[in-house]
């Protein structure tokens, strides 16, 4: 099981028809692109806890990255935990029920999951140095 | 002290300033000494003397207001500098930073989407991660709109580390 599986269970969530359809695929498609960028931090060698917090810091170590494209994808997914807490505790607010709000996560995610997937296939891995540096003395995470 | 001046007291209206020198403040420097106006003409040394001691009062609780200001302006300089030593040290904004860098996110997100409400929010499950969320309203296409919100990310996270994370955007997407 990876993020991208999440991703994909949102794909087939999309079609609607229903209110909890739309909800849950933005909720699955946070969760997708979050893990996603959880596998690119732990593909450069830092080790993440479970649990709550770290998705407040996983986004802190894609921003101390020094990459204006993955501090892009951190900003990205800050808004989308957001329309994801909408979608999950929100019950009153409708628009996570529409359709097209749906589309536009989804299609957020993906500009997510894709820019990971480009930057583990490159081999080049941008960001490393700073990812690992804040992981490790900030952090204190174990980095390998 | 200044009671002992009464002593001095003279009948007909003389001068009834009296020296402060066990005031803060409410008073002048005259000559050397401390001294606050008695705002009245009496005869009546009885009166007189109640009035100063009234007079006294009011400077009294006048001078140790502006005292406790002034310590409280001296304190407020010191928590701002403390703030802003621990926000650096911490990779966190200053409560003024963060103001600033919201106002202008703010007039840029108006200016891209053309309408804006800006308000503040905590995580539902995550503790400690307040946020700014900028509520827009847009009848757009979806392409439009990734477009947008792409160029309103790309702003976002050209700011300061310790800043970018506050913001997020949040689009009211007409169906």
């Amino acid at each position: 099981m990876n993020g991208t599986q999440f991703y994909s269970f949102a794909i087939s969530l999309a079609k609607g028809p229903g209110p909890a359809e739309f909800r849950s695929c933005t909720s699955r498609a946070y969760y997708g692109a979050y893990h996603r960028a959880r596998e690119l931090i732990e593909h450069y060698g830092v080790s993440l806890p479970g649990g709550t917090e770290w998705h407040k810091k996983v986004r802190w170590i894609l921003d101390q990255s020094n990459d204006a494209a993955i501090k892009k994808a951190s900003a990205k997914l800050n808004s989308l935990r957001d329309a994801r807490n909408d979608a999950d505790y929100q019950l009153s607010d409708l628009q996570p029920e529409n359709a097209r709000s749906a589309e536009f996560n989804l299609r957020t995610a993906k500009e997510i999951i894709d820019l990971v997937d480009a930057y583990i296939a490159s081999g080049k891995s941008p960001g490393r140095t700073a990812i690992r540096e804040y992981s490790k003395d900030t952090l204190k995470l174990i980095v390998r | 002290m200044g009671r002992n001046r009464l002593l001095d007291y003279e009948e007909g209206g003389h001068d009834l300033r009296v020296p402060l020198e066990d005031c803060y403040g409410g008073a002048r420097e005259e000559s050397g000494r401390t001294f606050v106006d008695v705002q009245f003409v009496t005869n009546s040394p009885l009166e007189a003397k109640a009035r100063i001691e009234l007079n006294f009062r009011v400077a009294a609780l006048e001078g140790e207001m502006r005292q406790r200001r002034r310590e409280m302006a001296i304190q407020g300089h010191r928590i701002a500098y403390l703030e802003a030593q621990l926000a650096q040290k911490n990779g966190q904004p200053t409560y003024a930073e963060a103001i600033n860098a919201r106002d202008a996110i703010e007039a840029f997100t108006r200016e891209l989407f053309g309408n804006v409400s800006v308000t503040e929010r905590d995580d539902e499950e995550t503790a400690g991660d307040r946020h700014f969320v900028f509520h827009v309203n847009s009848a757009a296409t979806i392409d439009d709109l990734i477009a947008l919100s792409d160029k309103w990310h790309t702003e976002v996270a050209s700011l300061p580390n310790r800043l970018s994370g506050l913001f997020r955007l949040s689009l009211d997407i007409a169906k």
